[in-house]
């Protein structure tokens, strides 16, 4: 079974405890995807938000054929926010603007997940969603 | 999913407890609870879920190994029950388990994994098949064109049809005309047909309505030289 299982490579490097002290931020809002019908080109947008105390994470995935960008915003009580973007194996730092502006582009199909760390503040992270 | 404060116990080891990391010998008084899966064989008890989530937790990666390998075919199989594309399917069984390992400290039932598996796996694999129906693929030479310009002579059949059904329910008589037409309807302020007649009624009117769009094909070739 084990060589055969399709996944079993992929969930067995899902382990990480390197993340275990961080809070879960809850999913308030995971839309389904919508096209632009004012654009021919098949785009669509899905629009997620993540609270956890006093901090706000709005996200807007815009899938663009193979690639997708995100657009986010940090609201709440923070003089300054890191955000990091992780995938499996993959974590990149984003760039976070004073209004708690964010973005990334040119990103592969797969799982993503955020964590945000505020200083002298357990980080958060969000639950891993699909784009 | 939300992370929360254990409620209960899980298992019977603790983290400064010397077994914790080395393979179950068998002699634990924890049982196993019914649910899990009972080796017809007499080879080593497997180790409760509990206890391998309490493993897990304390970076006991064997113990993640187990869990992954008793219960990825469930997962597996629940996502291909779904109908996603592999590359959906695979995307969103890595999304669970990369979940799981997110939300192992702060499960509240790690003796029922399998059902917290299950119900992750199925809101995935429903989130992933929600973003597919919405992305249809579509020609893009189509979208370039702009308008469609739709075939004369589909366009003409479907022209012969919307005739030939008015010419039918002109045939019924004047109450069944008015309901036919009632159904017809399709402005945005009419008021839905089921709740102006009855289920026999309306099985009554498609019944003649139908025999009389037989008559009306019958007579076709006399009529439409």
């Amino acid at each position: 079974m084990k060589d055969t299982e399709p996944g079993r490579s992929a969930a067995l490097a899902a382990f990480d405890r390197s993340l275990d002290r961080a809070r879960t931020a809850c999913t308030v809002l995971d839309s389904t995807p919508s096209r632009d019908p004012s654009r021919s080109e098949a785009v669509a947008t899905t629009t997620l938000r993540f609270h956890l105390d006093g901090l706000r994470v709005d996200l807007r995935l815009r899938a663009d054929g193979d690639l997708s960008s995100l657009s986010g915003l940090v609201i709440g009580d923070f003089d300054h926010v890191e955000v990091c973007l992780r995938r499996p194996e993959e974590r990149l730092r984003l760039f976070v603007r004073g209004d708690g502006a964010f973005h990334a582009e040119g990103l592969r199909r797969g799982p993503l997940a955020l964590t945000m760390e505020r200083p002298d503040r357990l980080p958060m992270v969000t639950d891993w969603f699909t784009i | 999913m939300g992370a929360g404060v254990p409620d209960q116990p899980r298992g019977d080891i603790r983290p400064g407890d010397p077994r914790r990391n080395r393979p179950y010998s068998g002699t634990s008084g924890d049982v196993s609870p019914a649910s899990e899966p009972v080796p017809a064989t007499s080879g080593p008890t497997p180790r409760p879920d509990a206890e391998l989530v309490l493993a897990a937790c304390n970076g006991d990666a064997g113990a993640w190994e187990e869990i992954v390998d008793r219960h990825l075919p469930t997962v597996n199989r629940i996502a291909r029950s779904y109908g996603l594309p592999r590359q959906d399917r695979e995307d969103a069984v890595q999304t669970v388990w990369l979940n799981l390992n997110q939300h192992l400290p702060g499960l509240r039932h790690p003796h029922l994994l399998r059902a917290w598996l299950g119900r992750v796996t199925r809101s995935v694999c429903g989130r992933q098949r929600e973003r597919l129906r919405r992305l249809v693929p579509v020609d893009p030479h189509r979208l370039a064109g702009g308008a469609t310009v739709s075939d004369v002579e589909v366009e003409y059949l479907r022209k012969e049809r919307h005739a030939e059904l008015h010419r039918a329910i002109d045939a019924l008589d004047p109450t069944d005309r008015r309901v036919a037409r009632q159904y017809l309807d399709d402005s945005p302020d009419a008021v839905p047909l089921s709740h102006r007649t009855t289920a026999n009624e309306r099985r009554n009117l498609f019944r003649r309505l139908r025999r009389s769009l037989a008559t009306t094909d019958r007579t076709k070739g006399v009529r439409d030289p």
